[in-house]
């Protein structure tokens, strides 16, 4: 039945969130959108970029609906998305088709999490304020760190033709990528995480409809969220060098947001993401206890495109995880410092 | 440069926070706007206080504007959910017999009261408009009159106006400035004075 | 003499806000930011509506303008998005395939919050392997960066979706 009417947050009057599934796959397997460069490197062509930057463009304003997979190992999971912008900005909504029923809606920077099987919504609000305002200045740019190629024969992905942007890491702190951005209105239809071994993650639509063709009443949800409960997490900034935490970065990569959250059982854990603009790190702080819930495996582990370090660093413990390569996430915690400043 | 991009940069200002720009939107739609409603709306008082809330909307969903569209099209669009929630609101409802276009390219529902929703006061007031804009255009000297018509009228580029007249663009900027001088000269008095206290610019 | 005063004119705040309205110049933000600015804008707007169409005569009660530019007044101020490439990591946040792990993960870390008291696979957490333990940390880290659904089956205990 699909009277739904689901809870809506409020209208915010904070920036909202650029966003969307295809933004997410332009930056694929794990990166986080960052900066585009406005000015290519000198050795880097301005078509490699331009068609970023379209495909950044096109992935925030165009309507367009969807079904993609995502691969990695042996796994394959399939989604539905439907992406609509209208008057009042954009709205969002992704349906997992495989494993347990759950839909995420999103207006702008307000996103709903729907979980039919315990009637419970989860609101997110991404608010401008709650992060660093600047984290890339413009001189920040990803030719810097990564050579950029556009291939020159054009593939078909989903029924559509596309163009190959290749984008090679130039250093051993990150992984590669590749997207295949769609020839007529620029969306990304697939988008590859690439390591030394070969393809790591892949995100492709299979199917795929644009503009006209994408109904807004696909954007209402499955269930009638009547009665649910509404939960919001709590998430705090935190700000870990006044601490005396010493993170000293990769090239190319700059901290995007600190924040302190509950992890499952509620214990407090603190949390800082780190990316390059496609690559991104999450360093995970939190104290030691003896007889926690906390895993206590130190040392490095891979678990398909992620890699995993953890340490101990005094009555700390460090966890350092992302999908880049494993000596990326074991370099930094190695040479993270904790110097806590003298009590007076 | 164009006019959406005149529009956009106005937009741009708003959502920095300027919110004189945003008047200066309204100053520039709100007869556009207005004409529009009076197609859904019969009541003069009502149309502007449905006028005064789709503005207010589009100020407040201007944040997540982005250009794809012109702006006006996307006021224009704001401009008749509004009207339409606002007939619903009341137990309005418009018959639509026919769709007519006019020539901005906007479109409405023919609705069976198009009778004159004016009050006397507003439609002397309008007829001295259009009477004081009409005799002013006869008084100008024809190459003001030419220039002005050939921007508002074609909508022509300064520089092809410049090729059409066989003159400097500095001399067309020069003529359509003095045009419409002239013209507010004219309407001065028709529109009002500017002492009056509640009157805010 | 003429050419003098026509050379006034041209630099005169009016004939900057003709050519501006005509996409034709650059303005300067002040000169549209007074009073009599605005009603020059207004004016000059109000002949090129009419020499197109004479039902754009129209004459706005004195209240209107004024009306919406208070209630605009009172409106909370815009806090807009950056049209240039994206500066703003928070506008990034979670993006339609974080969703799809942003619903998992969140999902997961989520529970203390609606599941008190009950029991669910979940929280079968005491047989879980150290390394399965890890599953909480990544399902954070896409909450924030995005990644798809894959998480929650490579690492949940006995793997694979339900």
């Amino acid at each position: 039945m699909r009277d739904a009417k689901p809870v809506c947050g409020q209208r915010h009057l904070h920036v909202p969130r650029v966003g969307g599934v295809l933004v997410a796959m332009m930056l694929a397997g794990g990166a986080v959108l960052a900066h585009l460069p406005a000015v290519a490197a000198e050795s880097q062509p301005a078509g490699e970029v331009q068609l970023l930057q379209r495909m950044h463009k096109a992935a925030r304003s165009l309507d367009y609906a969807g079904v993609y997979t995502y691969q990695q190992g042996s796994t394959v999971l399939s989604t539905q998305i439907v992406h609509v912008v209208d008057g009042t900005g954009e709205r969002e909504r992704v349906s997992l088709l495989d494993g347990q029923p759950r839909e995420y809606i999103r207006h702008n920077e307000i996103t709903q999490c729907l979980l039919p099987d315990h009637k419970v919504v989860l609101k997110e609000r991404r608010d401008s304020e709650r992060f660093p305002a600047v984290l890339f200045d413009e001189g920040e740019q990803l030719a810097a760190h990564y050579a950029m190629r556009l291939h020159e024969p054009v593939e078909r992905v989903a029924g559509r033709k596309c163009q190959v942007l290749e984008l090679e890491p130039r250093d051993a702190h990150r992984y590669g990528y590749r997207f295949c951005a769609d020839k007529e209105t620029g969306l990304p239809l697939r988008a590859q995480t690439v390591g030394p071994e070969g393809v790591l993650i892949q995100i492709v639509f299979n199917t795929l409809q644009v503009g006209s063709q994408v109904a807004p009443e696909a954007l209402t949800p499955a269930w009638n969220t009547k009665g649910w409960k509404v939960v919001e997490l709590p998430v705090e900034e935190v700000d870990l060098a006044s601490e005396g935490w010493r993170i000293p970065l990769p090239p190319g990569y700059r901290p995007l947001t600190q924040v302190l959250r509950p992890m499952k059982t509620g214990r407090q854990v603190k949390q800082m993401v780190v990316s390059d603009g496609l690559a991104s790190m999450s360093i995970f702080i939190e104290a030691f206890a003896e007889n926690s819930d906390q895993p206590h495996a130190a040392g490095l582990m891979r678990k398909g495109a992620v890699s995993v370090y953890r340490k101990r660093i005094g009555d700390h413990w460090l966890t350092v995880l992302g999908e880049v390569p494993a000596e990326t996430v074991r370099d930094l915690a190695d040479r993270t410092e904790y110097v806590p400043l003298a009590v007076p | 440069m164009n006019q959406r991009d005149v529009d956009a940069a106005l937009v741009a200002r708003v959502q920095r926070g300027d919110k004189r720009a945003f008047d200066l939107l309204v100053l520039k739609y709100q007869r556009k706007i207005m004409r529009l409603l009076s197609r859904m709306i019969r009541d003069p008082a009502e149309i502007e206080d449905v006028t005064q809330e789709a503005f207010i909307k589009a100020y407040r969903a201007i944040a997540q504007f982005r250009g794809e569209s012109a702006f006006y099209t996307w006021l224009y669009r704001i401009a008749i959910n509004t009207a339409r929630n606002w007939q619903a609101a009341h137990g309005r409802r418009p018959t639509a017999s026919s769709v007519i276009e006019n020539e901005d390219g906007e479109t409405f529902d023919e609705i069976d009261n198009l009778t004159d929703i004016s009050t006397p006061e507003s439609m002397l007031a309008s007829r001295q408009i259009a009477e004081t804009v009409n005799a002013a255009m006869q008084a100008l000297p024809e190459e003001l009159r030419t220039a002005i018509l050939l921007r508002e009228i074609e909508g022509m580029s300064y520089e092809d106006i410049a090729q059409s007249m066989a003159c400097p663009i500095g001399t067309v900027r020069s003529r359509i400035f003095r045009a419409r001088e002239a013209i507010a000269a004219q309407l001065k008095t028709v529109l009002g004075d500017d002492h009056d206290p509640d009157r805010r610019w | 003499m003429q050419a003098k005063q026509q050379q006034e004119n041209e630099a005169s705040l009016e004939a900057s806000i003709s050519a501006w309205i005509d996409a034709e110049a650059d303005i300067r933000p002040e000169d549209l930011d007074t009073p009599y600015g605005r009603r020059v804008w207004d004016t000059y707007h109000l002949i090129g509506d009419v020499l197109r169409s004479e039902d754009l005569a129209i004459k706005p009660s004195d209240f209107l303008y004024a009306r919406i530019s208070r209630a605009i007044d009172e409106e909370p101020p815009i806090v807009a998005p950056h049209v240039q490439p994206m500066r703003r990591f928070a506008r990034a946040g979670v993006s339609g395939l974080a969703v799809a792990a942003a619903v998992a993960a969140v999902a997961w870390v989520a529970m203390p919050y609606f599941t008190a008291g009950e029991q669910t696979v979940m929280q079968a957490q005491s047989q879980v392997p150290a390394a399965e333990g890890l599953y909480d940390y990544v399902a954070a880290h896409h909450d924030i960066t995005g990644v798809g659904p894959v998480r929650q089956v490579s690492f949940e205990p006995g793997g694979g979706p339900r």
